[in-house]
């Protein structure tokens, strides 16, 4: 009887776990491995403590659609958790940065050629094209392996 | 056997020719079987090339019939392609003009597959770009005015001059990826190219920029790339773009908005902040480059 509750417990440690890291929208780039966040907000907001110094982050869906912005834009994207799936809100920015279900923000900060993680990351990505609205500039990327 | 595995090759390069036409997620193949299916028409024009004049006698299919088959208008500008990387771009009100055409005879001789030309006798023929391997849409979106500017001097003084720019020879300089690695996060994909001319290019950074130099031309520097036509060669390099930041070559201009005459930006703020080695100022952006405060500046934000 001790052995099977045990053994529950363990199952559901590993549910909780497994629950909970799937709630976590991952972050990347040029910024501490292993960083997650799961709150919702303003990007702006939501960087300010672990990425204060973040000039650009490219915002990657799990279909291999990315978009590039700038910390300008940040206080006008809205990260959201629908349903369990990560989503990027945008009004005044185009088109491209309402990405649904997101997989991973990838954050670019000023650092050593040889530590650019964020530029190795970009390598990823085939340039799709560039657009603009009010003033705020984003490229489109896709993934080269997310077909 | 040899001549027949020419042969072989060449008919089969032949064959295999066509110009692609790209138009936003869609590629389409122009063989030149399908041109010849268009109507032809005939057009004369008249130039001055180099002191020569030159009548020409062409007969080829409209670029309107092309495009209006395939349904493409979603687009602002077209984007030619020659085989050996030369790049031109014409406005849509150009490509409509009903003498437009894809050139397959000229003065009475055909054309090989991949010597089709490019001819409108409205614009310079310097665009008429040959040996056309791509045609693709290209839309203008609004040109914010960059979030960031450096200045060229203070990064072009730190850097050591070079006098080995292969594969150029009895030249100075620096390469060009020396220089805007100091400026831009990353060196990847699309960068405008503005020369004091105005001469004007938006080019991928790995095919035509990767290998650039910027030659010492007295106190500007010119712009060559082994990658690029010569003809695409920038003399007097005035400004650099990628995505939200920019370089200027600040002694081809007396003010911000001289720059902003050249490159038509659609918000050039009143106000911007300038960066120094250890401070910032605020600085009202129409003042003169050669006021103190500019002339010392690093780079600017807004």
């Amino acid at each position: 009887m001790v052995g099977m509750v045990r053994r529950f417990s363990i199952v559901f440690l590993v549910l909780f776990l497994f629950a909970c890291s799937s709630n976590n929208l991952m972050l990347t780039g040029n910024i501490k491995v292993g960083t997650k966040i799961n709150n919702q907000g303003r990007l702006d907001e939501i960087l300010k403590d672990i990425a204060p110094s973040a000039k650009y982050a490219l915002l990657i869906g799990l279909d291999g659609t990315a978009a590039l912005i700038t910390s300008r834009s940040f206080s006008k994207i809205h990260i959201q958790n629908d349903k369990n799936e990560w989503n990027s809100k945008a009004d005044d920015l185009p088109a491209v940065c309402n990405i649904r279900n997101l997989k991973e923000i990838c954050i670019y900060s000023r650092t050593s050629n040889k530590d650019n993680r964020f530029s190795d990351r970009l390598n990823d990505f085939e340039f799709l094209g560039q657009s603009s609205k009010n003033g705020y500039y984003v490229r489109k990327y896709r993934e080269i392996s997310g077909e | 056997m040899k001549i027949k595995i020419i042969g072989i090759i060449l008919f089969a390069s032949t064959m295999l020719f066509s110009i692609e036409l790209v138009d936003s997620d869609r590629i389409i193949n122009l063989e030149r079987s399908k041109l010849d299916s268009y109507e032809k028409i005939e057009i004369s024009t008249h130039r001055n090339k180099d002191g020569e004049e030159k009548n020409d006698i062409w007969i080829g299919v409209k670029l309107a019939d092309v495009l209006q088959e395939y349904n493409i208008t979603n687009y602002d500008k077209l984007c030619f392609i020659s085989s050996d990387n030369y790049l031109v771009r014409v406005s849509k009100e150009d490509v409509l003009d009903n003498n437009s055409i894809l050139a397959l005879i000229r003065n009475g001789k055909t054309f090989d597959d991949e010597h089709i030309r490019l001819v409108i006798p409205r614009i310079r023929d310097m665009f008429w770009i040959q040996d056309i391997s791509t045609i693709k849409t290209e839309s203008i979106s609004d040109i914010p005015f960059p979030h960031t500017i450096y200045f060229a001097k203070p990064i072009l003084l730190n850097t050591q001059i070079r006098d080995e720019l292969p594969p150029f020879v009895k030249v100075s300089g620096y390469t060009f990826s020396e220089i805007m690695s100091q400026a831009f996060p990353f060196l990847k994909d699309e960068m405008l190219i503005v020369g004091k001319d105005g001469v004007k290019h938006s080019l991928d950074y790995d095919k035509y920029l990767k290998n650039a130099v910027l030659i010492k031309t007295g106190d500007s520097f010119d712009l060559k790339s082994p990658d690029m036509p010569a003809g695409m060669w920038i003399k007097n390099l005035a400004y650099v773009q990628i995505f939200d930041v920019a370089v200027i070559f600040q002694h081809h201009f007396t003010s911000l908005s001289e720059v902003n005459d050249l490159l038509k930006w659609n918000n050039l703020p009143e106000e911007v902040i300038l960066h120094f080695e250890k401070k910032t100022n605020k600085q009202n952006s129409n003042e003169k480059f050669n006021i103190k405060n500019w002339s010392k500046a690093e780079w600017l934000e807004w």
